[in-house]
């Protein structure tokens, strides 16, 4: 009873909010809407997963199209995205699922279920017929299944945060849908807070970081010193050290999850060579700082992790970070 | 092409009474008239089996006839069906009656009245997306057990122009089928709502045959359809037989349909406009037959069909039929011993579609190229 009058009053301040709502176009901004969790129980909003590119798929279990859909979304843009760790900037993609079939038999809600399972959709929302508040905002003529890609990352440099950047209603009418929605989700950018100018950890007497939490910093007695920084929750690498050949090798932190080793040779990474003067030799060098003096500081990119192309002081001494 | 077993069926079944058109019965008033037939493809059987009794009372003929059949189809979804469709198993059967009265009148005109009546399936293409139905919404209330059944009625009135020689038909036929429906997804209730399942058919045809001389009889016919929420039909069929020799007749049929796409319809799965094209059909037949002797007929008969489709231009979710081209070829004799006739005949009918889209790869399974064996025995004794 309890979630029955919650959803009672999802749907009713649902219907007053949509009552004389807009269809929406690419490039409106999308109101926040909040509807019944499926997935986790209780209500959400899409407000909530802010800071992902966000793909609304609303689908009926016994939708060819939808069926279609799911099949070619999961590994085309989900898992797609979890293995590259975002889009090409570094941006989180989420698929939200939006269920239009109310469960009108326990049949109806167990299919429901099994197509949410079978293409790991989650989370998914409710948005049944034939009220479908948020889809009739999207495709007021009905139908399924229907798509919506909105921007959640703020102050993107390419989109506004909450933007719609595509409206798809029938994935039968696309040939190539997946590359469609791909290339939508690759042109969002960071936003500024990304880029903004990092205060950096103030420097001891001797050019070493002062913070009180270090993130790490090589043993090596020599230059260069070495750090890697925890950027944006990113993880880190809490020490360094040098192997036979000169190569910086990159431990990781026991506390921390051990990031993706990217070297298909072996389970160290073979760093950047160091030429005679301690500066790297790669061919794409990931960054260092301006600064003539040591310590030398490296970003590395770490688990295909956003890192930073250049370092420099500020007036204060501390170290300014500067995004690629 | 609305349901390919139907034209396999038709074709099939025709055949017999077509062949035997140009041999002389057995004098007698009545006649009883047995047939069964068997049609298989590696996932379809089909069995029909009719029984006619024709018999004279007072100026009147008249034809009873009762028919059973059954359909036997293993169903397997396609690829692209939602992921809960699973194969099966599917039998279906069908009843059906007919009575044929005729009377001649004066003047060598003559005016025949038929009703006749099924209760099932006609054709394993209904049966097919049916079964696509009933498990796509599985678990919803208002999922309807199916329970096709059709009743008609056909007027047909004949003048002997010039007797012997010329003959004038025309006919008409009143038709309403309750059909297995489709369903929508638009209740208000988040239910599912059936669509339409009945039609309504009107189908005139006006036909002259003639005897050109003694070795040539022709047929031309005209026939318009009129059916429930679809274009007006138009179909026009042609008949040549040629007495070649003594013993060898050769018959030759062409057959052409046309219907205009007319309005898009609105799909109820994807509630989308699907624009339909013009369907047109195109069909030929030869029979070749030669008389071994006075009892015994032996027949080499070959048939060509195709047709564009029912969608050019889909946009969403669509059962309709993609182009078909099918051919088909048959063996068969007739043996005449007194009043009795036996007819025997094996065949060979392929159809070959062109492949599904993904608007209706749903049921590629349905419209899948197939190569059909069927056999045909039918006996007939006249009293």
């Amino acid at each position: 009873m309890k979630n029955h009058t919650a959803l009672f009053a999802v749907l009713i301040c649902g219907i007053s909010q949509f009552a004389n709502a807009q269809t929406y176009q690419v490039g409106d901004i999308i109101e926040d809407f909040e509807l019944p969790n499926r997935t986790e129980g209780g209500t959400s909003s899409l407000y909530d997963y802010e800071g992902h590119i966000i793909l609304l798929e609303w689908f009926a279990y016994w939708c060819p199209f939808c069926d279609d859909a799911a099949r070619e979304i999961d590994p085309g843009l989900v898992q797609y995205y979890e293995e590259n760790g975002g889009n090409p900037h570094g941006l989180p993609f989420l698929r939200i699922g939006m269920n239009l079939q109310a469960d009108t038999s326990a049949t109806v809600a167990g299919r429901t279920d099994a197509f949410i399972e079978q293409f790991g959709i989650y989370p998914t929302l409710e948005d049944p017929s034939p009220t479908r508040l948020v889809a009739n905002r999207f495709s007021p003529s009905g139908g399924q299944p229907i798509f919506a890609v909105i921007n959640g990352v703020a102050d993107s440099p390419t989109h506004q945060q909450w933007e719609v950047l595509s409206i798809v209603n029938n994935y039968g009418s696309f040939s190539t849908p997946i590359e469609h929605f791909r290339s939508l989700i690759d042109g969002v950018e960071p936003g500024a807070a990304t880029n903004d100018t990092w205060a950096g950890f103030p420097l001891d007497e001797r050019g070493w970081t002062t913070t009180e939490t270090p993130i790490g910093f090589v043993n090596a007695t020599f230059e260069p010193f070495i750090f890697v920084f925890g950027l944006n929750s990113f993880v880190f690498a809490e020490d360094f050290s040098f192997d036979n050949a000169g190569n910086w090798v990159f431990l990781a932190d026991n506390g921390l999850p051990a990031p993706v080793n990217t070297n298909p040779d072996g389970p160290t990474w073979a760093g950047a060579l160091v030429d005679e003067n301690g500066w790297t030799t790669t061919e794409t060098p990931i960054g260092f700082v301006n600064n003539t003096s040591a310590p030398w500081l490296f970003v590395l990119n770490i688990n295909s992790f956003m890192f930073a192309e250049g370092f420099s002081f500020d007036n204060a001494g501390n170290w300014v970070f500067i995004a690629n | 092409m609305r349901a390919t077993t139907k034209f396999v069926l038709s074709f099939v079944c025709a055949s017999p009474s077509f062949l035997s058109a140009d041999i002389p019965e057995p004098l007698g008033d009545s006649a009883l008239e047995a047939g069964i037939e068997f049609l298989a493809a590696d996932d379809i059987e089909i069995v029909d089996g009719v029984l006619n009794y024709h018999g004279s009372l007072s100026d009147w003929d008249y034809i009873f006839s009762v028919g059973a059949g059954q359909f036997n189809i293993d169903y397997v979804p396609s690829n692209s069906s939602p992921f809960f469709h699973f194969a099966e198993k599917l039998e279906e059967n069908r009843v059906s009656g007919q009575i044929e009265l005729t009377r001649e009148l004066e003047n060598y005109r003559e005016l025949s009245l038929t009703v006749a009546g099924y209760d099932g399936f006609t054709n394993y293409r209904s049966i097919w997306i049916n079964n696509w139905y009933q498990q796509n919404f599985d678990g919803f209330e208002e999922l309807e057990e199916p329970n096709p059944y059709g009743y008609s009625a056909t007027g047909r009135y004949q003048w002997d122009y010039a007797p012997s020689v010329g003959v004038l038909r025309a006919q008409f036929t009143l038709a309403r089928d309750r059909i297995a429906p489709g369903y929508d997804s638009g209740a208000a209730n988040g239910g599912i709502e059936p669509l339409r399942d009945t039609l309504n058919t009107l189908a005139w045809s006006v036909s002259s045959e003639n005897i050109i001389n003694a070795r040539v009889r022709t047929l031309v016919e005209y026939q318009l359809t009129n059916q429930s929420e679809r274009e007006l039909r138009h179909s026009l069929i042609g008949r040549a037989h040629f007495n070649l020799t003594t013993d060898w007749y050769l018959q030759t049929s062409i057959g052409y349909t046309f219907e205009p796409g007319g309005d898009p319809v609105f799909n109820s799965v994807s509630q989308e406009l699907i624009n339909l094209s013009d369907f047109q059909s195109s069909w030929g037949t030869a029979s070749l037959l030669w008389e071994f002797s006075p009892n015994l007929t032996f027949d080499l008969s070959a048939r060509y069909y195709e047709d564009n489709g029912e969608v050019e231009t889909a946009t969403g979710f669509s059962s309709a039929a993609p182009d078909l081209v099918s051919q088909s070829a048959q063996i068969g004799f007739r043996y005449q011993f007194q009043a009795h006739a036996l007819r025997l005949s094996l065949g060979w009918i392929n159809t070959d579609y062109e492949e599904v889209d993904r608007f209706n790869a749903d049921f590629e399974g349905l419209y899948r190229d197939r190569d059909f064996l069927n056999t045909s025995i039918s006996y007939r004794i006249n009293f």
